[in-house]
């Protein structure tokens, strides 16, 4: 080998290095400490409007990605959907004498300088379960039956059922804690006093919120950027033009958008699975139908989950007839699913058969009036139409359709399920007969208790083990819920944004992402 | 003139009070319940009916209605179903975005419209008459939102000569203000200019068929002066008119334009309550848009006596 030849191998290997690397780090880069820009500003421009400030009160999982910067909850998840610490250091929960025992992490504060002690968790629990206007009452009042404090640091849940749910549980809306001083205040939805690492400075509601980073936070290493505004912008264009402009930092995007911003020179970030965000249709059992295990099935069969989700998604949403996603501890790997999950148009109509349903059946589904969510409707209608099921579609706002089926008088609704950190949330809405997503009450003798069981232990294997036996068992009954398929989340950026997260259970990855100069 | 002001203004207010009617039946004729919204995502059946009750929703609808129009002429906007805040703090916040969207949308369409539709009808039948003639169809039919897009594609993200989006209060500059205004007021103030500019063609036109117009030239007046006095202080009416509509229309086009520029005016306001089923909001958004109309068509009706002395006998 000459020496020239040699120089030029070493030249090409040190390119092709240098290409592989960036090339490799592109969708999950993280910066230099010294390059981080800690007084950066992020504009995070987002489709959906906040409901509430106040974290007890909001109607929507749309106000998480604001509650989270102003709200440290109790516990957090990570990004697979394990309960972390938070705001509590560690916990406890004696199943025997039904109590969970919280240990309150040192040294945190309100952003008002209250200390985030034992007695600030209590006041939070007592305004959850006992204020007429909270809209998260549900989701601990069946766990949570009084709180008392123990000492300056530690706090004790008595408990009147399962408290196992309560580490992811309380890593959302239920954890959040807002400062005492601030309980009472009648425009908290407006002026939210958390524990977070920003302070809300100014908002113009429905629009734009303005934060900036609180220096005396506990965690010095989450959020290192100083300011943050929210931008709400309902169109997708104004989001993308915004953005290419330079006046956000990130949006989400979904399939083609994807392109048109790396057309456009942004970076763009996608999670590696799914989140536990899903497209679903949901049936009443008690209408058309729906009643026969047989037909729900059938038209599990007959649904192309892949087309769906190579043609409305352009992929970014993984098939799959569970309610959780692949890689969330509440999945089930031993669950065979494919008697569900498969695209088997003739096993369908075998099942419509045995109904005695062999010429089909008619029935009409309330669809929210957003493209997606029609466009979802008239693929499952053609899906339908292969194996004689006449689907009409009743195209309608999304708070018309959501009310039209929780109050019985819609056969099924075309619609989306935010997810959440605790699957228990999901699980008692479409299983139990009080479920707000079961307006037709179907369920099993076994399902409250097996529901129980999910919550015995806070061990994530444990409970894994008991959503296995839940998922076999809402299997069994043949659940009323189709799901299609579940998201994967993807954010474009501009090129000096780097280290973004995504969590399994959905919510923004502001908390690692590294700003550089 | 101040008894034909009064008389307008006692007029207006039977069109105020049907106003009141019709939006508060419309928000509860239309499907949808603010009860669902307001109860919580994964709410049931019981848990919306008891947040109903609690919101009064489950009240006589005449009731209801009294009971907000009490309130209304107290003063009282009301208070958003979801929040603690006030409709008209959200409508007021929500409000200098609108109207200087409006102002400057406006002030360039009437000025443009005017300048073209004399141009148009003093050069009749000539070729800036034809071209002038074709813009102004053009105008007309180009959908504000999607010139907005076009604009903010040319002039934003290819020249980088204005913003793609938001809203800077005329506090923080002028030139400021006026850079993040300029593409949405022009993008909805086309069809206004375009309008303007046909209603002016057409009076100019008419005007100088008449015969007080071939006395003022045989008199042998100047060109300008014949024009000037003569012609376009009568050829304003209809252009008076079409402005008065024109800017009621506006505002429901700048609902539009303030979602493609992300301006934070009363559209975001509005959209926002309408998604959300916050019905105290939207009520209160077509009172003081009604409001504001009225003030409008009173402030056309004053300029018609202006321009016509007739008109006050009226």
């Amino acid at each position: 080998m000459t020496r020239r030849s040699a120089l030029k191998r070493v030249l090409t290997l040190l390119t092709v290095s240098v290409l592989a690397a960036s090339c490799a780090d592109i969708d999950q880069r993280t910066f230099d400490p010294a390059a981080l820009d800690r007084d950066a500003s992020v504009v995070y421009a987002q489709i959906v409007v906040p409901s509430s400030m106040d974290p007890h009160r909001g109607v929507t999982e749309n106000d998480l990605p604001l509650l989270q910067v102003i709200y440290d909850r109790l516990t957090d998840v990570d990004t697979d959907g394990n309960p972390i610490p938070m705001l509590a250091e560690s916990w406890e929960l004696d199943d025997e004498a039904g109590t969970f025992t919280l240990t309150m992490r040192d040294g945190a504060t309100f952003s008002d300088g209250t200390p985030v002690d034992a007695a600030a968790v209590k006041a939070n629990m007592d305004r959850i379960l006992t204020d007429p206007k909270s809209t998260i009452r549900s989701q601990v009042d069946r766990t949570i039956g009084s709180v008392a404090v123990l000492d300056e640091r530690r706090v004790r849940f008595d408990l009147v059922g399962p408290g196992g749910a309560l580490p992811t549980l309380l890593a959302s809306r239920p954890g959040m804690m807002v400062s005492p001083a601030a309980l009472n205040n009648a425009d908290l939805d407006q002026n939210p006093v958390g524990a977070g690492a920003f302070v809300m400075t100014s908002s113009i509601p429905g629009t734009a919120y303005h934060f900036d980073r609180r220096p005396d936070y506990w965690d010095d290493d989450a959020y290192r950027f100083a300011k943050l505004t929210f931008l709400i912008q309902l169109d997708t264009a104004t989001r993308m033009n915004s953005l290419r402009a330079g006046e956000s930092t990130m949006t989400g995007v979904v399939g083609p958008q994807k392109e048109e911003a790396r057309a456009g020179g942004l970076q763009v970030f996608t999670a590696t699975g799914a989140s536990t965000s899903m497209a679903r249709i949901s049936l009443n059992s008690a209408r058309s139908e729906f009643g026969d295990k047989r037909v729900r099935q059938a038209m599990n069969l007959a649904i192309d989950r892949e087309a769906i989700s190579r043609v409305l998604y352009s992929g970014d949403c993984i098939p799959g007839a569970q309610p959780y996603p692949e890689g969330y501890f509440a999945h089930s790997d031993a669950l065979d699913d494919s008697g569900w999950a498969d695209h088997d148009p003739d096993r369908a109509r075998a099942l419509l058969e045995d109904a005695g349903l062999s010429n089909g059946f008619t029935f009409t589904a309330a669809v929210p009036s957003l493209s997606i969510y029609q466009n979802n409707a008239q693929v499952v209608q053609q899906n339908l139409a292969d194996i004689g099921i006449d689907m009409k579609i009743e195209v309608m706002d999304a708070t018309q359709s959501r009310a039209r089926f929780v109050s019985g008088e819609a056969d099924a609704l075309v619609g989306q399920f935010g997810g959440g950190t605790d699957p228990g949330l999901y699980a008692r809405a479409a299983y139990l007969p009080t479920g707000g997503d079961n307006p037709g009450g179907l369920t099993t003798d076994r399902m409250p208790a097996l529901l129980d069981t999910t919550a015995r232990s806070t061990d994530v294997a444990e409970r894994a083990r008991a959503y296995e036996d839940l998922l076999a068992e809402a299997f069994d009954m043949g659940p009323a819920q189709i799901v299609l398929c579940h998201s994967v989340t993807s954010v474009a950026s501009q090129g000096n944004v780097g280290n973004y997260e995504f969590y399994k259970t959905g919510g923004t990855g502001l908390r690692t992402m590294d700003v550089s100069r | 003139m101040l008894i034909f002001v009064l008389k307008r203004i006692l007029a207006a207010v039977p069109v105020l009070l049907i106003v009141t009617v019709l939006s508060f039946s419309m928000i509860h004729l239309i499907p949808g319940d603010a009860a669902v919204v307001a109860a919580g995502d994964n709410a049931s059946a019981d848990q919306v009916a008891a947040t109903r009750a609690q919101l009064g929703l489950d009240r006589n609808i005449v009731v209801q209605y009294l009971s907000w129009v009490g309130s209304l002429a107290t003063g009282d906007f009301g208070t958003s179903l979801l929040s603690s805040h006030r409709n008209i703090d959200a409508i007021l916040e929500a409000l200098p975005v609108t109207l200087s969207l409006a102002f400057v949308a406006l002030s360039w369409s009437l000025v443009v419209g005017v300048v073209a539709g004399v141009l148009a009808g003093l050069r009749r039948g000539t070729w800036i008459d034809r071209t002038l003639t074709g813009l102004t169809t053009l105008g007309i039919s180009m959908p504000s939102f999607w010139l907005g897009m076009i604009l903010v594609t040319l002039f934003s993200l290819q020249f980088r000569l204005f913003p793609a989006t938001g809203y800077s209060p005329l506090g923080e500059g002028v030139v400021s203000w006026f850079s993040h205004l300029a593409l949405p007021a022009f993008a909805l103030g086309t069809v206004t200019a375009a309008e303007i500019a046909r209603q002016a063609r057409a009076g100019v036109v008419d005007v100088l068929e008449r015969d007080y117009i071939r006395t003022a030239t045989a008199k042998g007046l100047p060109r300008w002066k014949v024009v000037m006095k003569h012609t376009t202080k009568n050829a304003a009416v209809p252009v008076v008119t079409v402005f008065g509509l024109q800017t009621a229309a506006l505002i429901g086009g700048a609902v539009i334009v303030e979602q493609v520029f992300g301006m934070p005016g009363l559209g975001s306001v509005a959209l926002k309550a309408i998604l959300e089923r916050d019905f105290p909001v939207i009520q209160a958004f077509v009172v003081v848009i009604t409001l504001f109309v009225l003030i409008v068509n009173l402030l056309v009706d004053v300029s018609y006596a202006y321009f016509n002395p007739k008109a006050r006998q009226a």
